[in-house]
């Protein structure tokens, strides 16, 4: 597949906004790879159901009521007007685009579920979506394996939690969808474009179908790869150098920007945390066997995850 | 089903708890119906503070467990579960819908940028003293709700640039939060907590026959007397410290403010059923201030929503819709178990015990106890409701003032009080849940400044207990 042929596939984007600026950065990206072919983007905010126990026994639907009667902006609505702003301001999206507006009741509840649908003119769609729902992860979830989404980016829940962090607060919230999407998912963290992806392999075939997508989507947004290789000992140097070269031949072949490749030798986690540094995404594939053995077994990219100071993309 | 056990986890883990302290040998000066109330105190908490199930939930397993395990008959739990305090929540969450719904939160925007004028952090000192005054009377949760959208519409209209709102956001959010906090405990009427606390003064120490015992029927003005000098001497260092820790990059919001008097003015004069309103707001203010002692907090409140009803002022569909029933169910159930923890010793024995522990330390008596049940206070009280968080630990903290010398009193007060300084978490008062909502605000701005007014808090607390209230003749 060459590059017209890649950038002219509609592609779809679920981009979870609500998790803090770095949701806003996320959606940049994801104009970037409109900019260069013809991708659906939808905006979702998910907002908790409100509960009464919470705020005393007054439901906090009173004191929404109070402000809508104001006419004023609530959470959610303004999050996706912002994101809509950005979009426009970045030129992917008319201002006087047609739009198609959807509203549902939640449980009585006054703001409701809304959906809009901007139609854009390569024929894709940008879509702003307000859910509420009891749990966010689910709600997210649910709409990501919904639609079928190429990507889902979320930003990442403030710094990196240290271990006595994520004992009292648990695991952030990006970290859970990352876990649980069934769609490669993007952790924005500080995203800035412009430094190039860094795509891990360990030689796997698995890996090798992961580093294949990632081209397919780096070349969507013109972003050099870098081929990134860690060999857990001197012995293994060779090895690794292999697994790189080999994944240099499948970025070759899906005609993404090839920059380079880099061989490491040491802890894979400590290894790509650190050259990652140096690039906007780091990209891993998501560990391949399934469910028990998954648990027990090897799990570098929740670890990358977990600890990067970078954005971080999981391919399923 | 993996799924379930691990989201219900700490339902089980409250269980087993629970039955672990059923099968244990009884310790010394517990009787078995002591252990089983305290097992379900600790399984109840457990589960207040991690909700593996909807909190209802835990009041129907109190009202199941009494009658199972401690063999009570139901209709002897269902009295003890209904009493003045809880017609006072019933009452005073009904009258805030009714408030909320009389849009009279306008014209309070427009009384409070008459007063300040225009600068940044006076209008932030207006916004939290009419929201602290308020929140003494009728409850933080009314008050929130309606000045959140006064804070909402300054920071909306005072521009577009992100940063700028944030910041001012924070600042104007918090004034109403922290406020209402803060006044919540400045009068009876200011929160169920207080009432739950009066409550407890009059079952566990009054009796009708003994004149000493009088004092321990608190009225509003008793109340007042104790508790309001905490709203007055922190309410004016609450600004300061938020604009401290929050500095409004806006120094001047005579933009945002000309554009809400220009919103308000559409408003016109006030109507006659806001005058019936506040007629009917200030009836049942006298009402609470002169005859609650004879008729009740609670039944004033009733009397209160009741009038508001027939008036037309509020519908019943709101009324129900805005009310959630469940914290009814809720706060009747953990007083009902406050109840028991007395009746079976439970209380004693913790408070006996929780002595023994402070003796090594000095904290046995004095001002060392009075910091001691403070922290414990608002240790609990950010992890559950204040009105629970009083409920559960007023038995504990009353025997343990009858056990240590110090008087109920001084040591109920400081535990209803301390029951408000939840300041660190988003769910640590409902004014917090309330502002939070409107989606300015992050976790970490509650423990940016909810230390520093937790401090403030505890100090003037303890002043008040050590240099005045001995005044009052505690």
């Amino acid at each position: 597949m060459n590059a017209t042929q890649v950038s002219n596939t509609v592609a779809t984007i679920l981009v979870s906004i609500g998790g803090g600026d770095d949701a806003f950065l996320g959606l940049r990206y994801a104009a970037l790879i409109q900019e260069h072919g013809c991708v659906s983007i939808d905006l979702l905010y998910v907002r908790p159901l409100d509960q009464g126990l919470r705020s005393g026994g007054l439901e906090v639907r009173v004191a929404r009521e109070n402000v809508i009667d104001w006419g004023l902006d609530l959470p959610g609505l303004r999050q996706l007007k912002k994101g809509r702003d950005i979009l426009i301001e970045l030129g992917e999206l008319a201002r006087d685009a047609p739009v198609t507006l959807r509203h549902t009741n939640t449980s009585g509840d006054p703001l409701g579920d809304y959906s809009l649908e901007y139609a854009t003119e390569c024929g894709s769609r940008i879509g702003l979506y307000l859910r509420a729902a009891e749990n966010l992860i689910a709600a997210i979830l649910t709409e990501c394996a919904h639609r079928e989404y190429d990507l889902v980016i979320v930003g990442a829940s403030g710094r990196p939690r240290g271990p006595f962090q994520r004992l009292l607060e648990g695991m952030p919230l990006s970290e859970r969808i990352a876990r649980e999407a069934c769609r490669s998912v993007l952790v924005a963290r500080h995203l800035e474009g412009g430094l190039g992806h860094l795509v891990c392999t360990d030689g796997s075939g698995h890996s090798l179908a992961a580093v294949a997508k990632a081209a397919r989507l780096s070349s969507r947004c013109r972003c050099p790869i870098t081929i990134m290789a860690v060999a857990s000992s001197k012995t293994d140097l060779d090895r690794a150098r292999a697994w790189a070269m080999e994944a240099e031949k499948v970025v070759q072949e899906q005609a993404a920007v090839l920059a380079g490749s880099v061989v490491r030798e040491g802890d894979p986690v400590e290894e790509i945390v650190k050259e990652g540094r140096n690039y906007s995404i780091i990209i891993l594939a998501e560990p391949s066997p399934k469910g028990i053995r998954r648990r027990f077994g090897s799990e570098i990219c929740y670890s990358v995850l977990r600890k990067a100071e970078t954005s971080v993309m999981i391919i399923r | 089903m993996f799924r379930f056990l691990r989201e219900k986890r700490w339902f089980f883990v409250a269980l087993a708890v629970a039955f672990a302290m059923l099968l244990s040998p009884l310790p010394a000066g517990l009787g078995r119906e002591g252990m089983i109330v305290l097992a379900m105190t600790v399984a109840s908490t457990i589960m207040f503070i991690t909700e593996p199930v909807p909190l209802p939930t835990v009041a129907l397993l109190i009202v199941g467990g009494q009658i199972l395990l401690l063999g009570l008959g139901s209709s002897n739990v269902a009295k003890s579960m209904m009493n003045d305090s809880v017609l006072f929540i019933m009452g005073s969450l009904m009258l805030a819908v009714a408030l909320v719904k009389q849009k009279l939160d306008k014209r309070l925007a427009l009384f409070i940028v008459s007063i300040t004028g225009t600068r940044t952090v006076r209008v932030a000192m207006g916004i939290s003293m009419v929201s602290g005054l308020l929140a003494s009377l009728i409850g933080e949760h009314t008050v929130a709700a309606m000045m959140l959208p006064v804070a909402i519409s300054l920071i909306q209209l005072s521009g577009e640039n992100g940063q700028e709102q944030r910041n001012l956001a924070v600042l104007l959010l918090f004034s109403i939060s922290f406020a209402c906090s803060l006044a919540g405990v400045g009068t009876p009427s200011g929160g169920a907590r207080n009432a739950i606390m009066i409550g407890y003064w009059k079952s566990f120490f009054y009796d009708a026959s003994d004149p000493e015992t009088y004092k321990y029927l608190v009225d509003y003005p008793r109340w007042m007397a104790f508790a309001y000098p905490m709203l007055l001497i922190q309410l004016p260092l609450l600004t300061i410290l938020l604009s401290w820790t929050f500095k409004p990059e806006q120094q001047d919001l005579a933009v945002a403010v000309h554009r809400l008097r220009e919103q308000v003015a559409k408003e016109g004069r006030l109507q006659p059923r806001h005058w019936t309103a506040i007629g009917l707001f200030l009836l049942i203010l006298v009402g609470w201030i002169g005859f609650s002692d004879k008729l009740g907090m609670g039944t004033i409140a009733i009397m209160g929503a009741a009038a508001f009803l027939v008036a037309g002022l509020v519908r019943w569909n709101d009324v129900n819709s805005g009310v959630n029933w469940g914290v009814v169910l809720l706060y009747g159930a953990a007083i009902s178990l406050g109840v028991q923890m007395k009746e079976t010793g439970a209380a004693g024995w913790l408070a006996e015990n929780f002595l023994i522990l402070l003796r090594p330390v000095g904290a046995d008596h004095g001002l060392g106890l009075w910091l001691a049940v403070a922290l414990l206070t608002t240790l609990i009280t950010n992890t559950m409701s204040n009105g629970a968080a009083v409920a559960v630990l007023g038995p504990i903290v009353l025997k343990l003032a009858q056990g240590s010398g110090s008087s109920p009193l001084t040591v109920g007060f400081i535990t209803a009080i301390s029951s408000a300084f939840a300041y660190f978490t988003v769910v640590g008062t409902p004014a917090s849940t309330i502002v939070h909502s409107s989606g300015y605000l992050r976790s970490s701005d509650f423990l940016k400044i909810g230390w520093k007014i937790c401090i403030l808090s505890i100090l003037s607390l303890l002043a008040l207990a050590g240099l005045y209230w001995p005044l009052l003749g505690v």
